[in-house]
């Protein structure tokens, strides 16, 4: 059970190690990625399905499939973006990041986005944006990143509600969450800018939202080639012409973009130009050119919306399978965290356990030498009292009385008994070669005799009964004789005729519940005290 | 004006109903499945499938079943929405009443023209015109299911761009509704006819015939009394205008239909209306109403689009609030876990130190005998 929780615990951090680094390659292919996704958005998406195919690591596949998703969704081709999306990973088993799943949530509020659903939209990020724990782990460079299109994200769906004050303050905390540091911050970095004009003109802020587009111009003209941002700022300057009434230099702007796009798919920015195209020219009463590109306009919008519908369909197996996911990964943490407690409690349960049984144990041991040291105050009163008792006649009954050959006769065995005392007050005892034959000869008992009564009378038998002896003489001496305390354990051992310092040490254990050194310890400290 | 086309063919699809409908009038969780197809498309499910279980009667059973394929469209499952359907379409076949197999199959046909399966719409429509063929023409029903049947034809080919022959089959439609004595039912479906006549001529650059084929449109509107229809006829014929750049006879149209419309609600026609507004201010180099009718008809447009979404909107919700549950259950269950386990220790712990401590208090008097025997 502790091995088996140990082994998780292990397993666990171990994997939270490898979901914490991610490899700088990566980081420097998906971050071209997400250039070309500005640049063409096929070729965004063929050399994203490459790496894809490539990469075995779960969570940068869930980054490539959001960057496809995003490519296919600017071309206008939601099914595709949702279907991307929809791809479970039916690899083994990985455990989930918190990144991973905050990152799917993203994706979801992404595409609930593109597919008019802004309320979903909103809510989604509004849940992940009050999770103090996003901001917590903001030093890590993905989930800054993440927050800052989340912002963004959440500006636009403020902006479609027309709640433009709230969509530029989120314009300005995306922008908080930005760094020079790679492509990617630089794109979102000039999105936001070019976002922040647009609402800045719906608010009527005219001339600020000029300059601040013909800035981002310079600055996008200066970059590498931004194809979709360079469109995107002269769409919106466009409008800053119309509004002004300038329709010929608003066209001026739109044919701008529109040359640097005509052969990329950009649909959804196109479906806004050719809109803008043609009212112009309604405004300027060029029939021809309203009615050509009208007619470009409505083909398209017919084909987006029928793009939308069918997106819709497919959304909800998306939810589906995102809310499954989310759950798994809330099933995951909670048994992390009841592991965790579980280990925790039966580490202290068992040591607990330790040391009751320790001290039971232990227990059983005081109780040996509580019990021998009453023995030993009792043999030493005994031996005080009975000494001088020795001397009296010990009347033998020579009666022989032998009716049961196994029962010894009571005055037998009471005369038995009597030499035993007698012997034991004795330090004969105390001879290496002491033995049942040795004790009966020197007694003149059959050594039949001899063995029962000890077997009977003392509980244990002979040898038993000698070791008692022998420790108990050497224990006593210890306590009285503080001379013997400074010889060895082997000297006592020989001294009180054990064979080897191992058998005594053994003896005296099993004796007095303690071995001879702790037993000297204890003495030693009694008489110090 | 693919809006207009769809929300066209769904007031076809309505009149199909409420024929029904009269004959099962006093039913009202039928009515009340009606109502609540597109704002609660779960709910007309769930009644519509109880009424099914206990319904005998194969006509209405049918109804029913067109009512789940039309309530699952709205819900956007099309592949429950098909099943449905091709139910329908079996339990006509069984009837051996011609009449009620034409009506099934040409609102099937519907269905399926909503759901942008155009060929399995044409098919259906001809399947149904073998039929048709085969019913004596003093049958009134001929004429009108005729009629229906090719103006479906040619809002298909109107929508995909094909106003050729789109104008073609609503010619033959509009042929066959004259011819029907009892012409009061179908003024309605002839003012929709004459208005899709009407946009197939404007694509086609025919300007004179097109305004003929409005104008026969608000006039049969008139007479079914229906003002939104009128509305979208007044908006065509302005749309007409605005092509010859008859501006200011445009707008007037439009005022004229934004006055008809005002109590309508109909979000479709407002968006449409609005639009050609705009469009007709910036013609005439008017940008303040133009930025006002500009922003109403996005708003309508918005509204109108999230409309649409309100089923969609109601699915993920609901799976959303599963999710809760289902997220919620699994936090009691580690709830519930985690205090069983902890419950458990805490009498373990209790206990283990009850009597560690009991041993040692014990152990501590040995150990204070012993001192006191030692010493002794």
């Amino acid at each position: 059970m502790l091995k088996n929780n140990a082994q998780l615990l292990i397993l666990l951090l171990f994997s939270v190690f490898i979901n914490g680094q991610s490899s700088p390659d990566f980081n420097i292919l998906a971050d071209k990625a997400y250039q070309k996704l500005y640049q063409n958005p096929d070729d965004c998406i063929s050399y994203s399905q490459s790496l894809l195919i490539s990469d075995q690591s779960i969570e940068h596949k869930i980054v490539l499939q959001n960057i496809i998703s995003q490519a296919y969704a600017m071309k206008g081709d939601y099914v595709q973006s949702v279907n991307i999306l929809s791809q479970k990973e039916n690899g083994e088993k990985e455990s989930f990041s918190y990144f991973m799943q905050m990152f799917g949530d993203y994706n979801l509020a992404d595409q609930y986005q593109n597919l008019d659903l802004y309320n979903q939209s909103q809510e989604i990020i509004s849940n992940l944006l009050s999770d103090s724990k996003l901001f917590k782990k903001s030093e890590n460079p993905k989930i800054k990143m993440t927050i800052a299109k989340l912002y963004q994200l959440q500006a636009l769906n403020f902006g479609i509600n027309r709640n433009y004050v709230s969509a530029l303050e989120n314009l300005d905390k995306s922008d908080q969450f930005i760094n020079d540091n790679n492509e990617e911050n630089k794109i979102i970095g000039t999105e936001n800018k070019i976002f922040r004009s647009s609402y800045l003109m719906r608010q009527n802020k005219l001339e600020d939202s000029r300059k601040l587009l013909e800035k981002t111009i310079y600055n996008i003209n200066n970059q590498e080639n931004n194809t979709f941002l360079y469109a995107l700022a002269y769409e919106n300057l466009s409008r800053y012409f119309f509004l002004k009434e300038d329709y010929n230099s608003s066209i001026q702007n739109l044919e701008k973009g529109l040359l640097k796009i005509e052969n990329i798919p950009y649909n959804g920015l196109k479906i806004k130009i050719y809109e803008s195209l043609a009212k112009s020219y309604l405004a300027l009463h060029n029939d021809e050119k309203y009615h050509y590109y009208n007619k470009l306009y409505i083909d398209l919008k017919t084909k987006l919306d029928s793009n939308t519908k069918e997106g819709i369909r497919y959304i909800v197996k998306l939810v589906e399978n995102h809310q499954s996911q989310n759950l798994e990964f809330q099933e995951q943490n909670e048994s992390k965290k009841f592991w965790i407690l579980t280990t925790v409690i039966s580490l202290i349960i068992i040591s607990l356990i330790s040391y009751f049984l320790i001290a039971t144990r232990r227990n059983k041991d005081l109780k040996k030498q509580l019990d021998f040291f009453e023995k030993q105050k009792k043999w030493e009163q005994t031996v005080h009292i009975t000494v001088p008792k020795t001397e009296e006649p010990i009347v033998i009954a020579d009666k022989i009385i032998e009716k049961d050959s196994n029962k010894i006769s009571k005055e037998k065995e009471d005369e038995i008994l009597q030499k035993l005392e007698d012997w034991e007050h004795t330090d004969r005892y105390l001879n290496k070669n002491m033995s049942l034959s040795m004790l009966s000869a020197q007694m003149g008992v059959n050594t039949k005799y001899l063995s029962e009564v000890i077997n009977t009378t003392k509980g244990k038998n002979f040898n038993g009964y000698i070791n008692e002896l022998r420790i108990n003489h050497i224990a006593h001496l210890l306590k009285t004789d503080c001379t013997y305390l400074n010889y060895k354990v082997s000297y006592l051992a020989e001294f009180s005729g054990f064979s080897s310092h191992s058998a005594f040490t053994t003896v005296f254990k099993s004796v007095t519940g303690m071995s001879p050194n702790v037993y000297i310890q204890e003495i030693s400290k009694n008489r110090a005290s | 004006m693919k809006l207009v086309l769809k929300i066209l063919a769904l007031t076809f699809l309505m009149c199909q109903i409420s024929v029904y409908g009269q004959k099962i009038s006093d039913d009202s969780l039928m009515k009340k499945a009606r109502l609540e197809i597109f704002d609660n498309p779960e709910k007309a499910i769930t009644i519509a499938k109880n009424l099914l279980k206990k319904e005998k009667d194969i006509n209405k059973s049918i109804t029913l079943y067109l009512l789940l394929s039309t309530a699952n469209i709205a819900k956007r499952n099309f592949d429950e929405s098909l099943q449905y359907i091709l139910k329908a379409k079996e339990l006509a076949q069984k009837t051996n009443d011609p009449k009620m197999q034409i009506s099934v199959l040409v609102s099937v046909a519907i269905q399926y023209q909503q759901m942008e399966l155009f060929s399995k719409s044409l098919e259906t429509l001809n399947e149904a015109d073998i039929l048709l063929e085969k019913l004596p023409d003093s049958v009134p029903e001929k004429l009108v299911e005729t009629a229906r049947s090719y103006a479906i034809r040619g809002m298909i080919y109107k929508s995909q761009s094909n106003s050729e022959i789109a104008l073609e089959k609503f010619l033959i439609s509009i042929k066959n509704f004259e011819k029907v004595k009892v012409k009061k039912n179908s003024f309605a479906n002839m003012s929709v006819v004459y208005y899709n006549i009407g946009y197939c001529y404007i694509n086609l650059n025919k300007t004179e015939k097109a305004k003929s084929a409005f104008l026969e449109s608000i006039n049969y509107a008139q007479k079914s009394n229906a003002k939104s229809l009128e509305a979208f006829a007044l908006k065509g014929l302005a749309e007409m205008h605005k092509q010859k750049h008859e501006n200011e006879i445009a707008l007037n149209l439009l005022i004229k239909a934004e006055n008809l419309c005002k109590n309508t609600g109909d979000l479709v026609l407002n968006e449409g209306i609005y639009k050609e507004m705009s469009e007709n201010y910036l013609a005439t180099g008017r940008p303040d109403l133009y930025q006002t009718y500009n922003k109403k008809y996005f708003e309508m447009r918005f509204k109108r689009e999230q409309n649409e979404l309100t089923s969609i909107n109601h699915s993920i919700d609901n799976h959303n609030k599963e999710t809760v549950k289902k997220s919620s259950e699994i936090k009691n269950h580690y709830k519930y876990l985690t205090i069983s386990v902890v419950a458990i220790s805490v009498i373990l712990i209790a206990l283990f130190s009850f009597l560690s401590m009991k041993i040692r208090r014990q152990n501590r008097n040995y150990q204070r005998e012993i001192h006191k025997l030692i010493k002794s």
